[in-house]
């Protein structure tokens, strides 16, 4: 099972590099929304997955796969720290403290909404 | 041009390598190492965020992409995640167990923060030291 989760996990960060490459985010380079954009969407996927998973809709495999392979590797942690590391050596505390605020507050909303969304339907 | 897109296709390959194996290694920490109310995760986003600002530090890009493909969008990127994370918080909080929930938050914000930082910081003394050598 571990081995189909790693190769999700292939295919999610090359999605989430691929995303990363668009040429939308040039315009507002001083600012990383990508990485805002690709871990709410991520978030809010793992919400409704998790919303199927709690309702028996799919097995351990799929959530293991999608879930924990391929949404876990198209999301990312490390990058979000390392950005936020960069915004606050660059003084821009405003900057800094909105990106947490977003990632953190829509992330959690997202996968909650999308949950919810799963359980309504 | 062409020598862009075919540098552009490699960079796939490279990053689809280290997301498996960032993968692999999560689900091995999770498995071997499990933490209560999943602190685990808490653990591995911190020591991603380490290594990406070490390794982005020490190796600048243009000179370095195929490790930074590799190890840090691919690797680090696959070992850390958000989606979890968000969820994770999600469950604390309509448990209502907010303590947990704001340690959650706190430990990964702040931890992963002073992280990147003690990464960039060792990157650079590490890098002007083979600089002048």
């Amino acid at each position: 099972m571990i081995i189909g989760t790693a190769l999700m996990g292939a295919i999610g960060a090359c999605l989430r590099f691929y995303v990363g490459q668009l040429a939308v985010w040039r315009q507002a380079s001083r600012f990383p929304f990508s990485t805002l954009v690709i871990n709410v969407l991520g978030s809010a996927l793992l919400g409704a997955l998790w919303g199927l998973y709690e309702q028996l809709l799919i097995n351990e495999w799929v959530w293991q796969w999608l879930g924990v392979g391929l949404l876990g590797a198209f999301t990312t942690f490390s990058t979000f720290s390392y950005e936020l590391l960069q915004l606050i050596q660059q003084k821009r505390i405003g900057a800094a403290s909105a990106y947490i605020l977003a990632t953190v507050i829509l992330g959690v909303v997202a996968a909650a909404v999308f949950r919810a969304a799963v359980l309504f339907l | 041009m062409k020598e862009i897109e075919v540098k552009a296709m490699q960079a796939y390959r490279w990053v689809a390598l280290g997301g498996a194996t960032g993968v692999f290694l999560r689900g091995i920490i999770s498995e071997l190492y499990p933490l209560a109310n999943d602190f685990h995760i808490v653990w591995i986003n911190i020591i991603g965020s380490f290594l990406i600002a070490l390794l982005f530090t020490m190796f600048p890009a243009g000179l370095y992409d195929r490790l930074r493909w590799t190890l840090g969008s691919g690797m680090l990127g696959g070992f850390t995640t958000m989606s979890t994370f968000s969820l994770d918080l999600l469950k604390l909080m309509e448990t209502k167990q907010w303590l947990l929930a704001v340690q959650y938050l706190t430990l990964s914000i702040i931890g992963g923060l002073l992280a990147a930082w003690l990464g960039y910081a060792l990157g650079n003394r590490l890098k002007s030291k083979g600089d002048s050598a």
